[in-house]
């Protein structure tokens, strides 16, 4: 048998050891001597309500880290991209959420450009009429989707019309899609759980726009694009 | 300080000097109690204690025992069957909880606690001194009797300084709480785990002889160990013999394993390593369970009292995110998971494991409030919904059908919680890293509200330094914290709330509860009743996950053994075969040996 003890003694107090006497009656000392919770009273009336460990639900702190803090999610940059195969997207409905433009595609960097109304005639060879559609994946990260519109001459693209059609699905329905080759189309797959509504950032159009091409819209003709265009330097 | 105290009519500070062998229950010497605010001082031996039917001080709603390790002052209070008092405030629990995450230099003794607040100590010398004197036992003169009541009286007075010095910071109400648990802890220490004891002797007496027979059974299937300075014409059964890398490497590659790797190219040998790849490749089991075995188990340490039940310090609060932490070597949940067979209750009784069910699962859906999770964990096999909630099985899957998918999925949902990345994930389910990058983005996709929740979790730890659970366990963050740790804290550390929180309502409603588990409880009874103990333990489980969520309860399973039958743990039940086939052919050795003579 070993005495256990297992706390560091702390230091000694020369008031206390001289007061150290033999232990007052028991009698005494065990006045109002509890046996747990049921006995030894109440609190005196003056004296608060004491903690009660015994209620923990009212003990409970928050755990929504976002709300207590305020931290939220900002919005930095907006791709403007198709949907990837694999992912289900949604488009947010309303034309407010929605721009038919014109865009210069760059090839070689695969960046889309929003080039400015006053060029587009001059331009009209090189840009392609889009309409862009505010969209994002089931992670809530929003994108502008563009999907071709039909060009000056009016013919369409099967392709474009799928896109168009897809986009149209995914206003109310998650939707992933993916480009059927065979048939020369989008091929549309639709969500089958009943998953939430996506939960749309608290930017206007114009503020997504601003994000999306702060560094790719084009507004004249020195623009090292066009100029890259024309064989400048 | 004053508003906090004036709750109270009284303010004890009480230690105990108590001694308690390997296994066995505390045995009080003596007691020294001062009431904080008027000096009055009680200071009692412990054939005095002995004669008393209760504390003797007020131990009601009104009064406060301050403590440092409450439990074993609880423990103390049990061994004098007192009633437990009311309000307990552990300045053990609360220093932890104000430095948990930090450096500490004094470490988290009394002394070192005081340090902390610059206050002083006694020198080691006279501590040691007088240690040694209480370590005697035995008979005590009344001069020694004397010293060891000053000893006491000087943890009291510790106590007294320390209490002022903690109390402007101190979370009076959830500081309470967590003493109620210390309550609990005393009660679980002083049930202890019912052991069979002739089975435990018998192990220890044939230990070596079984160490080496199991390398060679269970190498047999392997081939990896090798033999180590063998004398010539020695078998693996004889001789010693070591893990060869080389050779495990070899086997590896046989069986299509991708391990793991450390930076240098070497295979990575780390238990956790093995532990992860035991779970993705079951073949691997029995050799982590003979690794660990050989190099962890230190058999003559388990700690059995003359009851035959294992007891020892549950450790409480002592891990980052709260949970008990008890000494490996001397739980007989912490040794290799075939020794927990060992676990056998006594003729007409009964134990019962019960658990929550996807627990880690159930608190991150509960606490993010995602919908689709909280829908997956209603399911009643989340991982399996996840899968279908992702597209990746058809509707009408099941468990049987999809066994493989909702095996990855079941990887990939508790990876998540741990921030797993595609590389370590891909390991573990020993699939391409695309496949991982897939699980995880359908994670991603299927659990919007968790991910933004878990990534606010780590922000705010982040920016205020500090992450804290329900009820106030609190972890300090540094700058270099762990993204992961920080990610993971919610789920682990409210699962430890949870579990404290049963362990209270268990324990007060006169359930034995033998020992917490992780997310587990073992209780016990008599075999004929049990499944009423099971019902009244699941119920405090329901009803704490309820408190701790906010509502959401979690569901349990349970697993009840009755005498002659042993607890065992499924990942252990091979070798604990292998070992009692061992011992069948020791025994028969042995008789045959006898005979011939």
């Amino acid at each position: 048998m070993t005495t256990n003890n297992r706390i560091e003694p702390g230091n000694d107090d020369q008031n206390l050891r001289h007061k150290a006497e033999i232990p007052a009656p028991l009698q005494a000392a065990r006045s109002g001597a509890g046996n747990g919770d049921e006995s030894n009273g109440q609190a005196p009336p003056s004296a608060p309500t004491p903690p009660d460990p015994f209620s923990p639900e009212s003990l409970r702190l928050s755990q929504d880290f976002g709300s207590t803090l305020g931290v939220r999610k900002v919005l930095t940059t907006v791709p403007v991209r198709k949907p990837h195969k694999q992912e289900f997207i949604r488009v947010r409905a309303g034309e407010d959420w929605r721009l038919q433009t014109c865009v210069l595609e760059d090839h070689v960097s695969r960046d889309t450009y929003l080039v400015d109304k006053a060029l587009w005639s001059a331009l009209f060879n090189e840009i392609c009429r889009v309409c862009l559609f505010t969209a994002c994946d089931r992670q809530g990260d929003v994108f502008l989707w563009p999907i071709k519109l039909p060009g000056i001459d009016g013919r369409s693209n099967i392709w474009n019309d799928s896109a168009l059609a897809a986009a149209n699905h995914a206003l109310s329905r998650w939707i992933r899609v993916t480009a059927n080759m065979s048939a020369g189309s989008y091929a549309v797959f639709e969500a089958s759980a009943d998953l939430p509504e996506p939960a749309w950032p608290e930017l206007t159009f114009t503020q997504l726009l601003k994000l999306a091409f702060r560094d790719r819209s084009i507004s004249d003709s020195s623009h090292p694009v066009l100029q890259a265009l024309r064989g400048e330097r | 300080m004053s508003d906090l105290l004036s709750h109270f009519r009284e303010v004890w500070l009480v230690d105990f000097e108590f001694g308690a062998g390997p296994g066995e229950r505390p045995e009080p010497r003596c007691m020294v109690a001062v009431e904080f605010r008027t000096g009055t001082k009680l200071r009692f031996w412990a054939d005095q204690l002995s004669c008393m039917s209760h504390a003797p001080f007020s131990t009601g709603r009104d009064a406060m025992l301050v403590a440092y390790y409450a439990s074993a002052e609880l423990g103390c209070f049990l061994a004098l069957n007192w009633p437990m008092p009311a309000r307990v405030l552990d300045l053990f629990t609360e220093f932890r909880t104000a430095t948990n995450g930090r450096p500490v230099p004094c470490g988290y003794s009394l002394l070192g606690a005081s340090a902390h607040f610059g206050i002083d100590g006694i020198d080691s010398n006279e501590k040691d001194e007088m240690r040694k004197l209480a370590l005697r036992g035995g008979q005590y003169t009344e001069p020694e009797r004397l010293s060891l009541l000053e000893y006491c009286q000087s943890d009291v007075v510790a106590l007294s300084k320390l209490l002022p010095a903690m109390l402007p910071t101190l979370d009076l109400a959830r500081a309470l709480l967590r003493g109620r648990y210390m309550a609990a802890v005393a009660r679980m220490e002083w049930e202890g785990v019912p052991i069979d004891v002739e089975q435990f002797q018998i192990l220890q007496e044939n230990w070596q002889a079984i160490r080496s027979r199991l390398t060679a059974e269970v190498d047999s299937e392997f081939g990896v160990y090798a033999p180590a300075n063998r004398r010539p014409g020695e078998s693996l059964i004889e001789g010693p013999s070591s893990f060869s890398a080389r050779r495990f490497e070899q086997w590896l590659e046989k069986q299509n394993i991708h391990w793991p790797r450390i930076p240098s190219g070497s295979l990575a040998l780390d238990d956790d390593t093995f532990r992860q790849m035991s779970r993705s490749y079951p073949a691997v089991a029995p050799l982590r369970e003979l690794r660990h075995t050989l190099s962890g188990l230190r058999l003559f340490d388990l700690a059995v009292g003359a009851d035959g039940r294992n007891r020892c310090l549950l450790s409480p609060f002592r891990s980052i995110t709260g949970r008990n932490q008890p000494s490996n070597a001397r739980f007989i949940f912490g040794p290799s998971c075939w020794l927990r067979g060992l676990i056998r209750p006594a003729p007409d009784r009964a134990v019962a494991y019960v658990d929550w069910s996807q627990q880690e699962f159930g608190i991150a859906a509960a606490l993010s409030g995602d919908p689709a999770m909280i829908q997956a964990y209603a399911s009643g096999d989340p991982y399996l919904t996840f899968a279908k909630q992702a597209g990746a099985v058809p509707a009408g899957a099941t468990k049987k059908s999809h066994c493989q998918e909702r095996e990855r999925f079941k990887v990939c949902a508790l990876a998540v919680q741990y921030g797993m990345e595609s590389k370590s994930l891909a390991e573990a389910i020993n699939q391409p890293e695309a496949y991982a990058r897939k699980l995880l983005r359908l994670h991603r996709e299927t659990y919007p509200r968790y991910w933004d929740w878990s990534q606010a979790a780590v922000s705010h730890a982040m920016l205020v330094g500090w992450l804290q659970t329900v009820f106030g366990w609190r972890f300090h963050v540094g700058a270099k914290a762990n993204h992961r740790s920080l990610a993971n804290f919610p789920m682990q550390a409210n699962g430890a709330e949870m579990l404290r929180l049963a362990c209270c309502l268990a324990t007060e409603r006169g359930i034995a509860v033998c020992a917490p588990v992780h997310d587990a409880l073992l209780v016990e009874g008599p075999a004929d009743t049990i499944e009423a103990v099971v019902r009244a333990t699941q119920s405090a489980m329901v009803e704490a996950s309820r408190v701790v969520l906010s509502g959401f309860e979690l569901r349990s399973d349970t697993k009840i053994v009755r005498y002659p039958d042993r607890y065992m743990d499924p990942r252990g039940e091979r070798l604990w075969g292998i070992v009692g086939r061992i011992l069948a052919d020791l025994r028969a050795q042995r008789t045959g040996t006898v005979s011939a003579d």
